[in-house]
């Protein structure tokens, strides 16, 4: 976990934020190397020499109940690169969500690493996928973990 | 991103001072029903995007019309487009086919947006 300084915390908080304060999101599948990258931004962004694609991804914060926590993530299919870690994954996709500051983009305020994970996915015919955001090791997760995968549905992700 | 397409510069004429558009915002804001918004940044980059009518013949519809079904791929591909005024090229994607009003023989109106990427 990144050691935030009193300086970031304050300008993140600061009233207005003058600079971007950019979301960016890993996609990896447990032992895999490969990994897909998205920023939320209107442009790729750079951080710690890797690209991260411009990318429309909403995400529902989550709500507390008796049930696992999760927030809903819904992202544009549109350069499927959640969908090509969808159609490849045989194993459980690992998450990892930064947040930087543009201004001082090699340091990052947040950084979950490999610790969120999407439990489950669906995607839509308007060129949409949603997906499940938990933390890992959700007590709901079915054990062994099974994903719908391409073996049962050919190229369904890429829909 | 880059392209290799440029979009028919002997197209860009007739304009008849249509071009309109701008620079989109780089931030978001709040509406409070009292006082005023409130604003944060949220992009890294601002992007333009414009929309024109063009005075074409048939052939130069014909022409624009291939440009957009064949070269562009239906609108898939992005072009290189010079602001008519400040002569700067912007990488753009085209926001949907031509649109055409018809005025009169070998005469059309026809309508384009662009957006930059």
């Amino acid at each position: 976990m990144p050691t935030v300084t009193d300086t970031q915390r304050h300008k993140l908080n600061r009233d207005p934020v003058s600079d971007p304060h950019v979301v960016l999101l890993e996609f990896q599948e447990d032992g895999q190397s490969a990994v897909e990258r998205a920023a939320l931004n209107n442009e790729d962004v750079t951080y710690e020499g890797n690209v991260f694609s411009r990318s429309d991804i909403e995400v529902a914060l989550p709500s507390t109940g008796d049930g696992e926590i999760s927030a809903q993530l819904v992202s544009s299919n549109i350069d499927r690169y959640i969908s090509r870690a969808l159609d490849r994954a045989t194993q459980r996709i690992n998450v990892r969500i930064i947040l930087i500051d543009t201004s001082a983009p090699t340091v990052a305020i947040i950084d979950t690493l490999n610790l969120m994970v999407m439990p489950a996915a669906s995607a839509s015919e308007d060129g949409s996928i949603s997906a499940q955001l938990s933390a890992r090791a959700g007590l709901l997760e079915p054990v062994p973990f099974q994903r719908t995968t391409k073996a049962h549905f050919p190229g369904v992700w890429l829909a | 991103m880059t392209t290799a397409i440029d979009f028919p510069t002997t197209l860009m004429k007739g304009l008849q001072g249509s071009l309109s558009g701008g620079r989109q915002e780089t931030w978001v804001e709040d509406q409070a029903s009292v006082g005023s918004p409130r604003r944060r940044a949220r992009f890294t980059r601002s992007l333009r995007a414009y929309k024109f009518t063009l005075r074409l013949t048939t052939a130069e519809f014909a022409t624009l019309e291939t440009f957009y079904d064949t070269t562009l791929e239906n609108g898939i591909l992005t072009c290189n487009w010079v602001h008519p005024l400040s002569a700067v090229s912007y990488e753009v994607l085209l926001d949907g086919a031509p649109q055409e009003k018809h005025l009169q023989a070998d005469l059309y109106d026809v309508s384009i947006g662009v957006s930059e990427v």
